[in-house]
């Protein structure tokens, strides 16, 4: 095991707050052994608190920076140094940025990354949003980053892998820990078709500070960050301030101003990001800059089934209007309960509508 | 004679012909026996009747037919089944209770209960 | 020594209870023997002052055997029987003619309604012998056809008869039903909801299990509650069973051959749902037979009661058993099930906002797609109608109940043809081997539904049902083939098509 990678697991083996340590240790330009010969003196000197300290002290002598490597060659989790050149360089350059990630998945994604958060009890309309803005995004060729999270998270990835793209799922645990639970599918296909990353050591469980971390993470890997519903104080909150101090490019999903899971990413818009108006208008905007390298973006809906008359009419009623129940869709559309069910049927199955609550439908976002 | 022995001789005298009255046959009256007594025992049609008479003065705080209480109705069925069995009387027979109230001169009122154990007596 | 027939029940069955009476010398006493519950050991006294009232005195020492020894008697069905044994062995009567005898006595003589008195009807119909019952049994025991049945309003009416004074009323058996009573409530009378009515008839048609999700206030409980009255109307068997599982459990007789409708609440007890306690009593899954069960707000259903459902419902009967015994009741419900969106209701309400985090709106949809789910072929989301909704849906009108319920009796009609052969009456009694082979699919139709299955994410069991419905709602067409736009709708009804 390389110097480097000892003294990054032990780092992080004593918790994320210790990088500001090696931050400042890196200032100094002493090479890597110096940090782990340099005993609690250096490490006094660097800033370091006595617990950390004596955290450095007890896991330095025993052998589990030895164990962690095995464990994470066992489990197929990559340990990507910030010497390593595949090191995303988006995330060097601050007091806190992270040195070490274990990733599980493939590496290196191609593409842009584009982050889309937002907050967990997302609304129908705002999980939909996030579907469709990371189905957009995997089309055009972008990898969607996202916290792994119930909610917007979820559905930012589950929109982007089903069209097929990559995804990154930033987590607050360790990468071989599926949380939520109801997440263990989604986390499996993101390890095959994307990846998982984490600065945590394996098997570290939920603990409330560190997804707070790790957004700082999904900030500055965002090329652009969007924001889908978050109320004012939120994890997402901190994700578009901190992308905002990095100079990220931030964008934000307009949602009902009486609404509390939107008050946060309406405040963004008023503070000055763009305001996300239409998906397609995203696309062209944020990826049209980098046209050059990723070439003419794909389409992103599929518009090549062929709808029958009467699903037209209930499609161009749903786009006209908001919501709508099956009973409005009768009386508007003037046909029976029975042709308006086959028509969502079939315009469910197209992806151009979606259920938006118990008995209602919307047409999906453009 | 103590003043209430005395009450309960008058009131018994009172209810032999009380019964008497109804058309039963007067069988015992005072029968004693070991293991109890037993007022009088008549005959009601074919029916044997043991019966317990109790005589009181108005002003009494219990009424007779109170007075009596599972121990004594215990009391009467076992000295009842004695004397079936000693008679050798072989027809259904029950037990009556006989109240008798006497307040000085005027007339005594009498109030009989039929069958007190009412079948709650299975064994 | 003579003996009187009586009946215990076990079960729905009644049993034939021979009561023998001897009377002895002594001091007054009855005993009563074989298995006697506390309701047949209370019985000597109400036998007592009922023969009193007719000027009998039952005086010494009176033994009451109840035969067969070794079957537990319960109820005050056995004093008529007692009533009679003992005159008759006092005496007092002239001859006891052969026949069944039950009722419960009031002291003043009159009898009284018993639980049971159908089985009793239907065991006096196969020995061939006749019964003589309560006046207030009179109704439910005349459904019992080939029965000879009197009717006895006190216990002086009959000893009357058996003295050749006077005769008993008979109990004519019942005509074919009159009318079916107006349905209530009507889906004319319900606002708007013109889906979940589409797919209640669709569920009626072909008695598919149904689940509806929605807000408080969208009105999924009178809904669930229309259902009986677009249900095809009992047979004279049907309404039979349904008659004697009530009647076993002493509940007056229905009239009307609208199918019954039972609503359990998530804080139901086991027994009172499944059946049980120490009788082994029919529960309300019995009292749904050949009629709606409605399990209102259903993720708040014990897992274990719901779990314990799951086959009595698939097989259409359940075993109610207890150290006591064990006893068979039928349960060919057709399901409801209601359910809010999330714990607190209101997720994805126009108005209302939902207050449930994250994890409890996890836990719910965990909740939610659980057991017995999977038995159940149409899942429809109810809105919550808004003020200005209602407005634009009433011009609209609706149906009433009896336009829909003639639809679903021809659908009914068909798929009885249809599958007579293969011993199904319904199209959601097909076992899933049967489904694919014997649907009459057209030839789009396969192609159409490998599309969809992507897209759509159906598992095969889900096309399983989802063709179930297809075809039950082809019937409702009055079509032979199961045509694209019928699977079509039927994918608007499948699992999680309604809502998450």
């Amino acid at each position: 095991m390389s110097p480097l990678l000892r003294a990054l697991l032990l780092v992080a083996g004593v918790g994320a707050a210790a990088t500001r340590i090696w931050s400042a240790f890196e200032q100094e330009g002493a090479p890597p052994e110096a940090f782990l010969e340099g005993g609690p003196a250096l490490w006094g000197r660097l800033g370091a608190s006595p617990v950390v300290i004596e955290g450095l002290q007890s896991l330095g002598s025993s052998s589990w920076p030895d164990e962690e490597e095995e464990r994470a060659s066992k489990l197929g989790v990559r340990l990507l140094t910030c010497m390593d050149p595949e090191w995303p360089e988006d995330l060097d350059g601050q007091p806190d940025s992270p040195r070490l990630l274990y990733i599980m998945g493939r590496w290196p994604l191609p593409g842009p990354f584009v982050s889309v958060v937002g907050t967990r009890r997302s609304s129908q309309y705002g999980s939909r949003a996030a579907y469709e803005i990371g189905r957009a995004v995997a089309g055009a060729g972008g990898v969607v980053v996202s916290g792994g999270a119930a909610g917007i998270d979820g559905a930012a990835h589950e929109g982007c892998l089903s069209a097929g793209g990559s995804s990154l799922a930033v987590l607050g645990t360790g990468v071989d820990v599926a949380y939520p639970r109801s997440h263990a599918k989604l986390f499996e296909r993101l390890s095959r078709d994307g990846g998982l990353v984490s600065e945590y050591p394996l098997g570290s469980s939920p603990r409330q500070w560190r997804f707070p971390e790790r957004n700082r993470i999904i900030a500055s890997l965002a090329r652009p960050l969007v924001v889908v519903e978050a109320p004012a104080r939120s994890g997402a909150m901190i994700t578009a301030r901190r992308a905002l101090e990095l100079g990220r490019e931030v964008w934000a999903v307009p949602g009902r101003i009486n609404e509390e899971g939107c008050q946060g990413s309406n405040r963004l818009i008023y503070d000055g990001a763009i305001p996300l108006v239409s998906v397609a208008d995203f696309i062209s905007l944020a990826f049209n800059r980098q046209l050059s390298l990723f070439g003419e973006p794909a389409r992103t809906v599929d518009n090549s089934i062929a709808f029958s008359e009467k699903e037209q009419r209930i499609l161009s009623l749903l786009e006209k209007s908001g919501d709508r129940t099956v009973d409005n869709l009768a009386v508007e559309g003037k046909m029976s309960p029975a042709d308006v069910f086959s028509s969502l049927a079939a315009l469910t199955a197209a992806g151009r509508v979606y259920a938006a609550g118990p008995g209602r439908w919307s047409a999906v976002p453009k | 004679m103590a003043e209430h022995l005395r009450t309960g001789a008058r009131g018994e005298e009172l209810a032999a012909s009380h019964l008497a009255g109804l058309g039963w046959t007067i069988l015992e009256r005072n029968v004693s026996f070991r293991g109890g007594e037993l007022d009088i025992v008549a005959l009601d049609g074919d029916e044997l009747v043991v019966v317990e008479v109790r005589t009181r003065s108005p002003g009494w705080m219990q009424r007779a037919e109170e007075s009596v209480g599972p121990r004594k109705i215990a009391r009467l069925v076992r000295a009842g089944r004695v004397y079936v069995d000693s008679r050798r009387w072989e027809g259904p027979w029950r037990i009556d209770l006989l109240a008798v109230t006497l307040d000085g001169d005027a007339p005594p009122e009498i109030e009989r209960f039929e069958d007190i154990t009412a079948g709650g007596w299975s064994s | 020594m003579n003996s009187v027939q009586g009946i215990t029940l076990r079960g729905m069955e009644a049993v034939g209870v021979e009561v023998e009476v001897e009377i002895a010398g002594g001091l007054f006493s009855i005993s009563i023997v074989g298995l006697p519950d506390a309701a047949v050991r209370e019985s000597k006294e109400r036998v007592r002052a009922a023969l009193r009232s007719l000027d009998m005195a039952v005086r010494g020492r009176v033994a009451v055997n109840l035969a067969p020894a070794d079957l537990p008697k319960e109820g005050a069905v056995l004093d008529l029987p007692i009533a009679i044994g003992i005159a008759s062995a006092m005496g007092r009567l002239p001859s006891v003619p052969r026949g069944i005898f039950l009722g419960e006595l009031a002291l003043d003589g009159r009898l009284r309604g018993v639980r049971g008195a159908v089985g009793a009807a239907i065991l006096a119909r196969d020995t061939g012998v006749p019964l003589f019952a309560p006046a207030d049994n009179a109704e439910e025991i005349s459904l019992v056809r080939g029965c000879e049945a009197y009717s006895v309003e006190s216990l002086d009416a009959l000893f009357a008869c058996f003295r050749g004074e006077r005769s008993l009323p008979p109990v004519s058996e019942r005509g074919p039903e009159e009318e079916r009573a107006r349905p209530e409530p009507d889906f004319a009378d319900i606002r708007g909801q013109a889906g979940a009515k589409r797919a209640l008839e669709i569920a009626a048609a072909g008695h598919h299990n149904i689940l509806l999700i929605g807000s408080p206030g969208s009105g999924k409980t009178l809904l669930a509650r229309a259902l009986r009255g677009i249900l095809p109307p009992l047979s004279h068997e049907e309404l039979l069973e349904v008659t004697l599982v009530r009647s076993t459990l002493g509940l007056p007789f229905e009239r009307g051959l609208t199918p019954p409708f039972r609503s359990v609440h998530h804080t139901a007890s086991t027994a009172s749902v499944c059946g049980g306690g120490s009788n082994l009593r029919p529960g309300e899954v019995s009292l749904a037979h050949r009629g709606v069960l409605f399990l209102d707000e259903f993720p708040e259903f014990r897992r274990d009661l719901v779990e314990g459902l799951r086959q009595p419902l698939e097989d259409g009967v359940i075993t109610v058993s207890r150290a006591s015994g064990s006893a068979l009741y039928p349960c060919r419900v057709l399901l409801v099930v209601a359910a809010n969106p999330c714990q607190c209701g209101w997720e994805g309400d126009p108005v209302e906002r939902c207050v449930c985090s994250g994890a409890e709106l996890e836990r719910y949809h965990r909740k939610i797609s659980g057991p017995i789910l999977d038995r159940i072929d149409l899942h429809v989301s109810v809105p919550r109608l808004l003020p200005r909704e209602l407005v634009a849906v009433e011009e609209s009108g609706g149906e009433s109940s009896e336009v829909i319920a003639e639809r679903v009796r021809a659908a009914r009609e068909v798929q009885r043809d249809r599958w007579a052969s293969l011993g199904f009456t319904c199209n959601a009694e097909l076992p899933e081997r049967v489904v694919k082979r014997s649907l009459a699919l057209s030839a789009e139709v396969r192609p159409f539904l490998s599309s969809m299955a992507g897209s759509l994410r159906l598992s095969a069991r889900g096309i399983g049902r989802v063709l179930k419905v297809a075809r039950t709602i082809a019937d409702l067409a009055g079509s032979r083939l199961v045509e694209v736009p019928h699977v079509g709708e039927a994918l608007a009804y499948r699992d999680g098509g309604a809502f998450r």
